[in-house]
């Protein structure tokens, strides 16, 4: 496995699979189906720890080792990919702050997660998705404070969320220049969140409407200056594509371990499916693409780490997994065949969860574009 | 007060076991882990300590090198110390020896004014089974036995320990000092947390071994055999369906289910 994380942490690791395996797998199977916030996992899990693992020390948390990390989300999305959603939605809301917050904030942000709330990061809006720096939310100083007023959508954790980082507009006709980002606590007045979206996959996650209407917020709840929020939102971006190429890639290697077992079992023709190379090979494809995968991501970490700029290395990771996971996952159907199809076997839910990750965090054509932007140049 | 749980790494019990060419059972690619019923006597008792608010548990388990890693993992779900035994004594022993060893260990840390106002230990190892070694560490020690516990707590100048019975369980009352063997509690043992056991890793493991052991063997394996799998359950076939529901109802009687 590409992870090299540090001997001493095969304790974290096991303990993390071991999580997964008994009370997050199989669990979710359930609230899959009914749409319904599995409240008690995530309580379990944050017993556990998960949502600390990015946290630094300095602010109590684990200042887990990046590739450690890694891995752990890796094991998180294997078992359920919107289990592993909400964490790696609220690692964006906390890195937008440690990237550019004041110490005050990053205090701040970390006592809400230490509490074991999640974090939320609303950039998108309705006419801005891809084009983020199109917002129309706006953030208007008034002497001390700032008033925000805008609907931000598809916020990951919105209706959960003991904090947000938003983006608005605090100059106009300057472009994205004119973005800045705020912490935004939940149950400031003029906040709120819409209903709760009705989605295709990754439903054990939480996405709704974040409303801000004449939210005023203290003028120290800016992130880092005026004008800096669309950087801000990029380099946060960049941070969670890596998250999401592990993601993808606990898709793609829970498609290989459901597409064994079961080709192992199932009989045609006189033998298991194993044994037709033609499927062997759909298994060795899939593991080329989850190791790739996880080397990508894997070396992003390893940028990080030097300090090096890793922006197109993300966008390249997070496309390649998310393509490689939608890829695998409807393979693994093929694999079932008609069983693969049905909502009792595990693999159909696989595709529905693999989708998302094309879409969000920038959608594969926009990483694209980011790699595109960084081969050819001006 | 203070508490010492004995533990056992075993290998992982929900793993087929085989056997090797000379019919021992081959244990190389089954991964260890702590024995599951000493894992409920630990969550009991960090229960107890938790419920009183103070109280020292230290874990001790007879092994090698391996068996760190069993404590390491008891010390980040409630131990506050460990402690381990391991020389050439401790190899090939059986239930008989196993208790002289933890016998001889513990006596001299009361020796040392050490003092355990309960020591546990799982009902049984999921590996050997024999469901012999706290009852003899009791009885060497001169202390009270309850075996099968499924909850305790703190009472009075003693516990009470709630114990599994045939048809139920019963309450009973014993003083300090005391053994417990526990059994499957109502609950399963909590999740290390990641800061747990990253702690853990850190924290000494002290070397309780004493210079000699006295021990003396009894019953010792001298063959094993792997039964063939069971088949799922028992095939009722009857004319009609009144007839085997009669004769299910039969077998369950006479099986005593019912
Ligand atoms: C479940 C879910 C969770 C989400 N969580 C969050 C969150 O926590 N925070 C947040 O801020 N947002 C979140 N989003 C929003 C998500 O990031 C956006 O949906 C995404 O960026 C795409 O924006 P859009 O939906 O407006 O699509 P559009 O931008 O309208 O894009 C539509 C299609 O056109 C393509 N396209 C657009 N522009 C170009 C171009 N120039 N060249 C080629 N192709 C192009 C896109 O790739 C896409 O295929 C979430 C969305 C979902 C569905």
């Amino acid at each position: 496995m590409a992870y090299l994380f540090p001997e001493e942490d095969r304790d974290l690791y096991e303990s993390v699979k071991e999580f997964c395996e008994k009370e997050v797998k199989e669990q979710c199977k359930e609230f899959d189906k009914t749409g319904e916030w599995p409240s008690k996992i995530y309580d379990m899990a944050m017993d556990m720890g998960l949502h600390m693992m990015e946290v630094p020390e300095a602010y109590g948390g684990l200042e887990l080792n990046r590739t450690t990390n890694l891995a752990l989300v890796e094991l998180m999305a294997a078992a359920d990919a919107g289990f592993a959603t909400s964490f790696n939605a609220s690692s964006l809301a906390l890195n937008a702050i440690l990237i550019s917050g004041s110490e005050e904030l990053k205090h701040r942000a970390c006592k809400i997660l230490e509490e074991k709330k999640f974090g939320a990061f609303a950039l998108t809006e309705s006419d801005a998705g891809s084009d983020a720096g199109a917002g129309k939310t706006v953030a208007v100083r008034d002497g001390d404070s700032y008033v925000l007023n805008g609907r931000k959508c598809f916020i990951t954790n919105g209706g959960v969320a003991g904090f947000y980082v938003v983006t608005a507009m605090t100059k106009k006709g300057v472009g994205v220049s004119g973005m800045s980002a705020f912490f935004v606590e939940a149950g400031t007045p003029g906040l709120s969140t819409g209903a709760e979206e009705n989605k295709l996959g990754i439903r054990t996650s939480n996405t709704c409407d974040v409303v801000l209407d004449n939210c005023r917020i203290p003028a120290e709840n800016l992130i880092g200056k005026e004008g800096e929020g669309f950087k801000i939102a990029m380099k946060t971006l960049d941070h969670g594509r890596v998250l999401c190429a592990c993601a993808a890639a606990g898709i793609i290697q829970r498609s290989i371990d459901e597409s064994v077992a079961y080709a192992k079992e199932r009989i045609a023709f006189g033998k298991p499916l194993i044994k037709n190379q033609a499927l062997s090979f759909k298994i060795a494809d899939m593991a080329i693409k989850a190791e790739t995968s996880r080397q990508m991501a894997a070396h992003c970490a390893a940028l990080m780490d030097r300090g090096m700029p890793y922006s197109k290395e993300a966008a390249m990771a997070k496309a390649f997994a998310a393509d490689g996971a939608m890829f695998a996952a409807s393979e693994a159907i093929q694999i079932f065949g008609g069983y693969g199809y049905i909502h009792e076997y595990p693999v159909e839910k696989l595709l529905r969860d693999a989708k998302i990750f094309q879409i969000y965090e920038g959608t594969c054509e926009i990483c694209r574009m980011v790699v595109a932007g960084a081969v050819i140049g001006r | 007060m203070n508490y010492l749980v004995c533990v056992k790494q075993v290998p992982d019990d929900s793993v087929l076991v085989t056997l090797d060419a000379d019919g021992s059972p081959d244990l190389q690619s089954i991964d260890l882990t702590v024995n599951a019923f000493d894992t409920y006597a630990l969550e009991m008792i960090t229960r107890v300590r938790e419920k009183q608010g103070e109280g020292e548990i230290t874990v001790l388990t007879v092994g090698g090198e391996t068996a760190v890693s069993a404590l390491r993992s008891c010390l980040s779900v409630g131990a506050d110390k460990a402690a381990r035994v391991w020389n050439a004594a401790c190899e090939h022993t059986n239930a008989k020896a196993m208790s002289e060893i933890l016998y001889q260990t513990i006596s001299k840390q009361l020796e040392d004014g050490r003092k355990f106002d309960a020591i546990l230990c799982g009902l049984e190892s999921t590996d050997t089974m024999s469901g012999q070694v706290g009852a003899r560490l009791a009885e060497k020690l001169g202390y009270a036995l309850v075996t099968g516990a499924v909850s305790m707590e703190a009472f009075e100048d003693g516990f009470k320990v709630e114990q599994e019975t045939e048809n139920g369980s019963r309450v009973l009352k014993v003083e300090r000092p005391c053994v417990i063997t526990v059994s499957k509690p109502n609950y399963d043992p909590r999740y290390p947390t990641l800061k747990s056991k990253m702690a853990a890793r850190k924290m000494p493991i002290e070397d309780w071994t004493l210079d000699s052991y006295q021990v003396t063997e009894n019953a010792a394996a001298r063959s094993f055999e792997v039964l063939p799998q069971k088949e799922g359950g028992q095939k009722i076939m009857e004319e009609d369906v009144a007839c085997s529901v009669q004769k299910a109802i039969a077998i369950m009687v006479e099986d005593k289910v019912l």
